[in-house]
């Protein structure tokens, strides 16, 4: 009864772990996935910057079309002025 | 996680270099047109045009001085330059000093204080004086954290030669973009200035590069400080006609300190 009982739960643990291992390997596969769409986007972003560029990008460069900001002082010494 | 916010690091990297190798070019020979040149990362109306200001802005810089009027209820200024082991920066358009980060020099004008940032020089003089324009300029800039600049331009002229000038020339790195740091190389920023330095004209202005930017206040020393023939010969080798022409100045006054 006692060697039943074993042998069912080491069943459970086994397949609990086996599915888990399953589910994480398919999360990191979904992830590089993303990441290598998200590398794709920077690269094109040259022909299609509007819609390819992320958000915080996008602030980015609004910023640097604007001299007269807060941090004025490094734009200086990057620049002529 | 961990390796998500990495790779997401890197793909900023990779993005802001990229913002920056975009920047929309820009050169003295084509200073006529710095309002039109396009950024063709951007495709919304304003940001297309990132020098816009230098073709329809009513207060830009330099301007000829000729015009002025004597005031004596001007700001005297006070010179707080100390010296500084600084970076030699060639920016690709001028010879370039910039102060080091916890520099402390400072220019007041009245009792408001103008920290230093950078020095660098235009060939031949970008402000003038009625026909006369001066072999070279040497700009002071000098920036609030508030952001509020004020520039105080020092004509130059043929005499002696400016030891400190010198430094600076055999400091200067080469090739455009590129930057000497941590050199060791102290300057005596004082001595760059003109003997006399009470009198001075003065009005509202803008950068004198692309973007233009309005708002800037502008000093400009009446007296010349000396530097040499040979000298004036190696800034031309770094950069020759790198000022911007006389700009209108659209109902604007140019005060002159007495």
């Amino acid at each position: 009864m006692i060697v039943r009982q074993s042998i069912i739960f080491l069943s459970v643990v086994v397949l609990f772990t086996f599915s888990s291992l399953a589910v994480a390997t398919n999360q990191g596969s979904e992830e590089k996935n993303q990441t290598t769409l998200i590398i794709n986007s920077a690269q094109q972003t040259p022909q299609h910057p509007q819609h390819q560029i992320p958000k915080d990008k996008k602030i980015e460069q609004l910023e640097s079309s604007k001299p007269i900001k807060s941090n004025m002082a490094d734009y200086c010494r990057k620049h002529t002025c | 996680m961990k390796l998500t916010t990495i790779l997401g690091s890197h793909i900023l990297a990779v993005l802001f270099t990229f913002s920056i190798a975009n920047a929309a070019e820009w050169s003295y020979e084509e200073q006529k047109h710095w309002g039109s040149i396009q950024d063709h990362s951007q495709h919304e109306a304003p940001h297309i045009y990132p020098y816009a200001v230098c073709g329809i802005g009513q207060h830009q810089s330099p301007v000829d001085l000729a015009t002025s009027y004597a005031s004596k209820r001007l700001n005297n200024l006070k010179f707080r330059y100390y010296a500084d082991a600084p970076d030699f920066f060639n920016t690709g358009h001028a010879v370039q000093v910039n102060l080091s980060n916890d520099y402390q020099g400072e220019l007041l004008v009245g009792k408001e204080a103008y920290p230093l940032i950078q020095m660098h020089f235009h060939e031949p003089s970008e402000h003038v004086i009625g026909a006369k324009k001066f072999p070279a300029e040497l700009h002071f800039v000098h920036v609030r954290g508030d952001g509020k600049i004020a520039v105080l331009g020092v004509l130059l002229e043929i005499g002696k030669d400016n030891p400190v000038f010198q430094t600076i020339l055999d400091n200067m790195p080469h090739e455009g973009g590129e930057l000497k740091q941590d050199s060791g190389i102290w300057l005596n920023i004082a001595s760059l200035l003109p003997e006399k330095r009470d009198e001075y004209f003065t009005l509202a202005g803008s950068l004198t590069t692309p973007p233009c930017s309005e708002g800037v206040n502008w000093y400009i020393l009446a007296d010349a400080t000396k530097i040499s023939e040979v000298q004036l010969g190696q800034l031309k080798s770094f950069f020759s006609g790198n000022a911007r022409l006389p700009q209108e100045l659209n109902n604007r006054a140019v005060a002159k300190k007495k």
